[in-house]
């Protein structure tokens, strides 16, 4: 018995088996407990409710497969995907603060060329791909966004 | 009678005039769909305002040729970087995707213009022969009926989750939750807000949509190029770096006549789903090119090559995407009923030429609407040969280094959402949906089922109160139509077939 | 040749289209600068505020001055729109078009960091009167069939309506209350599903705006049964008014043009002017019957009127029944 929990809790979907159950049974209190308005018929909760029931059984359900010997495995390049993702939120943010101080045409080139020079090994040298191509990129999106849709680009509105 | 309006008609839709702007159209359309974010929807709306000034056929004919490219170009940049450009092509991201991976983006582009070609010709003559008799059908649909729609849709969950079926099921269940948020719908309280007032509308479907597969996508390539670049990479992976293109080679990427035929099936079944669908009031074409994937790889012979970069995932996906197009218009010219986003705007663009969408239209217009019946097949021919020509260039571009392409695709991805609906809100829903997406996909977690459940919960939730208020509250009000239990029955015969008889065989 | 001047012909008139709406024609001693003005819609692109707006940016260049974009944000329910216009600089570029929705139900049910008295109207296109209706071949086919059905047994009609407390459910509410009666509210995705559902015989009745049904009213598919204002609409002339009919129950909707109430008086008595002027002109005039949006324009003084009698009305509506205190 002892031996089957080490196993289990060694396998990586142990885990995602435990968010998946504690996800739904978080959810299942809050209806319970909540402030959730009664409404007509089935109620503004009832669909919830089913979702929360389905994910409870499916984070069981990957447990038994967990016991079963099935599991995925730990994923590779998870600390880097996380930087880069939270990076890319902030990035997102800030192109949108940029814009509303310096215009669309000029936050674009900065980030196109600031993204250039982290991905590319000495970018300098490679001045057609890290400087030409985002100059022409940014007059394309320029174009394309301000002198076509006319993108109500937004001021003030940051939070 | 007839002969003489469709002599006319004939006149109207071949002008030069005409044919000029329908290319003109299908090319914006193609390029504008390839952007993230970006759909003929939104270039339809944004050229509204020019109807006023154009001829009626010259304005449809520009309105559909963007549609038809757009319909198109979405699935583009799906297969190019495993970037869906519109709603529709995130089924064809699946499959289109690996395809390049493994070096074929040329064969893979190509079997989704064949296919999403077929599939919407077919549909635009079941639009012009069948609108009538299949209006009607659509019209019989109720709250009753598209629960049963929509329950059946879930099912077939299983049907993309080969293998994963458990995790499968908490995707959809957080689909589900993820489309609850904003204003329940029938009593009008806010629900899981988390008192944030830019939730109270919801999330939007572009933003999810993109955010979890795109976003997401673009965030671990991203991740991959910073590694690479940190590292030191070995001598001759530096040495592919120096070309633009590393060691695509088009020669070995061209799709042959023997594997086109391979798709067929996987077409036809497309074509049929995504012409039916799209003639339901508010099914859409993402909801159609799922459901059309997962029932092809049921009745696929290669069903394990699925994921992989199948290209008959990619034929299925493209066709029942693109068979929404003709006929999604059935409801609006037999009841002027809009079905879709894009038949609303079809139908503001027939009220602002003064013609009122209806069963009237083709009486009281009918040089207009049948010469626009020809633009709708021909269309597709103009499509067909300017994206041939530019398929080459197309799958060119996908193989230039990411690099290069990534922060560019990832800019086109904020401002076409932000565009797309000219929100912010939007902006942030698709940032973080891009961080779920990473944090989904990196510990195994499927997409598609999430996508699946986000599109069919609104409207099975609608369609289920609906059908207890007009049932008093009675749930055997569920089975009163015969449409549903038909419905109900198929779904029983088709899990007790995929469990029992298809399993045997490999 | 004789088909390349077709073609030439044809892109020049799109390209003097364009420039039309794109080439800013300055008129003297405007309070407004070379910017565009932005119509912002808080709904979808393709729906009635759309279409009515862009009789007027098509229009209203020539007298304004600067070019005129419709905009549409859907986002938060409309909120978004409402939050842009009221964020963006007051110089009279940055309007709000909109019906009582987004701006009087939402400033008294949502949580918001405006009130009502923060806009001010510049004009008002349109009154849209909230019809009822049903199928030709339904047993109700008048109002008093209807009050009859409903008072014989309570609670079985079912009543589709767009969103809850939206323009057209409302009035129905203010019809129970004023009546008694008891009906099933069967809320919908919008007036395309409310008709899909009474076409496909799934409920009895509806309610939208008339220029939706007009058409199939005046063919006779479907029949309208009353409307919840003080005069009939101009475009079913042959449908009787609740009042008529011994009921006085009126909430019409409108569509209006506001600016935040830090715009200078004398930037929207210009856009009032300009605007009133455009909407008069012959083109105009034409483009609205052509897509049958029934625009009678208001100046800010009648328009003001209207809303602070809506806002009035509405909050009566929701305290009756519970919504605010």
């Amino acid at each position: 018995m002892n031996r089957f929990l080490t196993r289990m809790l060694r396998r990586q979907d142990f885990y995602t088996g435990l968010v998946t159950i504690l996800v739904g049974a978080v959810g299942l209190f809050d209806i319970a407990y909540g402030n959730w308005r009664p409404g007509p018929g089935l109620g503004p909760h009832a669909f919830p409710q089913l979702a929360y029931i389905a994910l409870i059984i499916a984070g069981m359900a990957i447990w038994v497969d967990v016991a079963r010997g099935k599991s995925d495995e730990r994923p590779d390049y998870l600390r880097v995907s996380l930087i880069t993702g939270i990076v890319l939120v902030v990035v997102g943010v800030g192109l949108f603060w940029l814009i509303s101080k310096l215009g669309l045409a000029v936050s674009v080139l900065i980030a196109l060329i600031g993204a250039s020079f982290l991905l590319t090994r000495e970018p300098l040298r490679h001045w057609p791909s890290t400087i030409l191509v985002p100059v022409l990129a940014t007059i394309v999106i320029w174009f394309l966004f301000v002198r076509l849709i006319n993108i109500p680009l937004p001021r003030g509105l940051l939070f | 009678m007839f002969m003489e309006s469709f002599v006319d008609a004939l006149y109207l839709a071949f002008s030069p005039e005409v044919i000029l702007y329908v290319a003109i159209g299908v090319l914006m359309g193609v390029t504008l769909g390839a952007i993230p974010g970006l759909s003929g929807d939104m270039a339809i709306a944004i050229l509204l305002p020019i109807v006023f000034f154009l001829e009626p056929a010259a304005a449809l004919g520009l309105l559909t040729g963007i549609y038809k490219g757009g319909m198109f170009g979405g699935s583009i940049s799906a297969i190019s970087f495993g970037v869906p450009g519109t709603p529709g092509s995130a089924a064809t991201a699946i499959d289109g995707y690996q395809a390049k991976l493994k070096g074929y983006p040329n064969k893979a582009l190509n079997t989704a213009l064949y296919s999403s070609v077929i599939g919407d010709t077919t549909s635009d003559f079941v639009l012009i022969f069948l609108a009538l008799p299949l209006a009607i059908v659509a019209l019989t649909f109720g709250p009753v009926e598209f629960f049963a729609l929509y329950a059946f849709s879930l099912l077939l969950i299983s049907a993309l989750t080969k293998g994963k079926v458990a995790k499968g099921v908490a995707m959809a269940a957080l689909g589900i939750l993820l489309a609850m948020i904003g204003r329940d719908p029938i009593g009008g309280s806010l629900r899981l807000t988390f008192g944030i007032p830019a939730l109270s509308g919801g999330l939007a479907l572009i933003p999810v949509l993109v955010g979890i597969f795109a976003v997401s996508e673009l965030i671990i390539q991203l991740g991959r190029a910073w590694m690479a670049r940190a590292q030191k990479i070995a001598d001759e992976t530096r040495k592919r770096a120096e070309s633009l293109l590393g060691d695509y080679d088009p020669a070995k990427d061209k799709l042959s006549f023997a594997e086109f035929r391979a798709t067929w099936r996987a077409t036809s079944i497309g074509t049929t789903m995504g012409t039916l669908i799209g003639a339901l009031p508010g099914a859409g074409s993402s909801l159609a090119a799922f459901i059309s994937y997962g029932l092809a790889q049921r009745f696929s012979r290669n069903r394990d090559e699925f994921g992989k970069g199948s290209l008959e995932g990619v034929a299925a996906a493209e066709a029942g995407n693109s068979a929404t197009s003709g006929s999604t218009l059935i409801p609006l010219f037999a009841f002027g009923i809009p079905g879709s986003a894009t038949a609303a705007l079809f139908g503001a663009a027939f009220i602002l030429m003064g013609m009122t969408p209806g069963p009237r239209l083709i009486y009281d217009h009918t040089e207009v609407i049948y010469a626009l019946f020809l633009i709708l097949i021909y269309a597709n021919l103009i499509n067909l040969v300017f994206s041939h020509f530019l398929l080459p260039l197309y799958s060119k571009i996908a193989m230039i280094q990411s690099r290069i392409l990534l922060p560019i695709v990832c800019v086109l991805a904020i401002l076409g959402t932000f565009a797309a609906g000219n929100s912010v809100i939007d902006v942030w829903v698709l940032l973080f949906a891009g961080l779920l997406g990473v944090v989904l996909r990196l510990y195994s977690f499927p997409l598609a089922p999430l996508i699946l459940g986000f599109i069919v919960a609104p409207g099975a939730e609608r369609a289920l109160r609906q059908s207890l208020l007009i049932g008093r509250g009675e749930w055997t009000h569920l089975f009163s139509s015969p449409i549903a239990i038909g419905l109900y029955a198929t779904a029983a015969i088709m899990i007790i077939t995929f469990t029992f008889v298809l399993r045997e065989r490999k | 040749m004789n088909h390349k001047t077709t073609i030439l012909n044809g892109t020049a008139a799109t390209a003097a289209a364009a420039m039309m709406a794109i080439a800013p024609t300055l008129v003297a001693a405007s309070p407004l600068g070379s910017d565009p003005i932005r119509l912002v819609i808080p709904f979808g692109p393709g729906g009635g505020s759309d279409i009515t707006a862009r009789v007027l940016s098509a229009t209203a260049p020539e007298f304004c001055g600067p070019r005129i974009d419709v905009v549409s944000m859907s986002g938060a329910a409309g909120l978004e729109a409402v939050n842009f216009v009221r964020n963006a600089e007051p110089n009279g570029h940055t309007l709000l078009v909109t019906d009582y929705g987004p701006i009087v139900t939402s400033g008294f049910v949502d949580d918001v960091d405006w009130s009502h008295d923060d806009w001010q109207p510049v004009m008002n296109f349109t009154e849209w009167l909230p019809t009822v209706y049903t199928r030709n071949d339904h047993e109700i086919q008048t109002i008093e069939d209807w009050v009859a059905a409903a008072e014989a047994e309570p609670g079985t009609i079912t009543f589709g309506h767009a969103s809850p407390l939206g323009l057209v459910h409302l009035p129905l509410i203010l019809f129970e209350m004023e009546t008694g009666l008891e009906n099933v509210h069967v809320p919908t995705s919008g007036g395309g599903e409310t008709r899909s559902l009474i076409m496909g015989g799934h409920i009895d009745l509806g309610m939208t705006l008339p220029p939706s049904i007009a058409s199939e009213v005046a063919s006779g598919e479907l029949t309208a049964l009353g409307v919840f204002s003080e005069e009939r609409s101009p475009v079913l002339p042959d449908t009787p008014t609740f009042r008529e009919a011994g009921y006085d129950v009126v909430l019409p909707a409108w569509l209006m043009i506001f600016a935040t109430s830090d715009v200078p008086a004398e930037t929207v008595e210009f856009l009032q002017d300009c605007f009133m002027e455009a909407l008069a002109s012959p083109t105009a005039v034409a483009m609205s019957d052509r897509v049958n949006a029934g625009i009678e324009p208001m100046t800010a003084a009648q328009s003001t009127e209207l809303y602070r009698g809506t806002v009035e009305s509405i909050g009566n509506i929701l305290r009756d029944i519970g919504e605010i205190d």
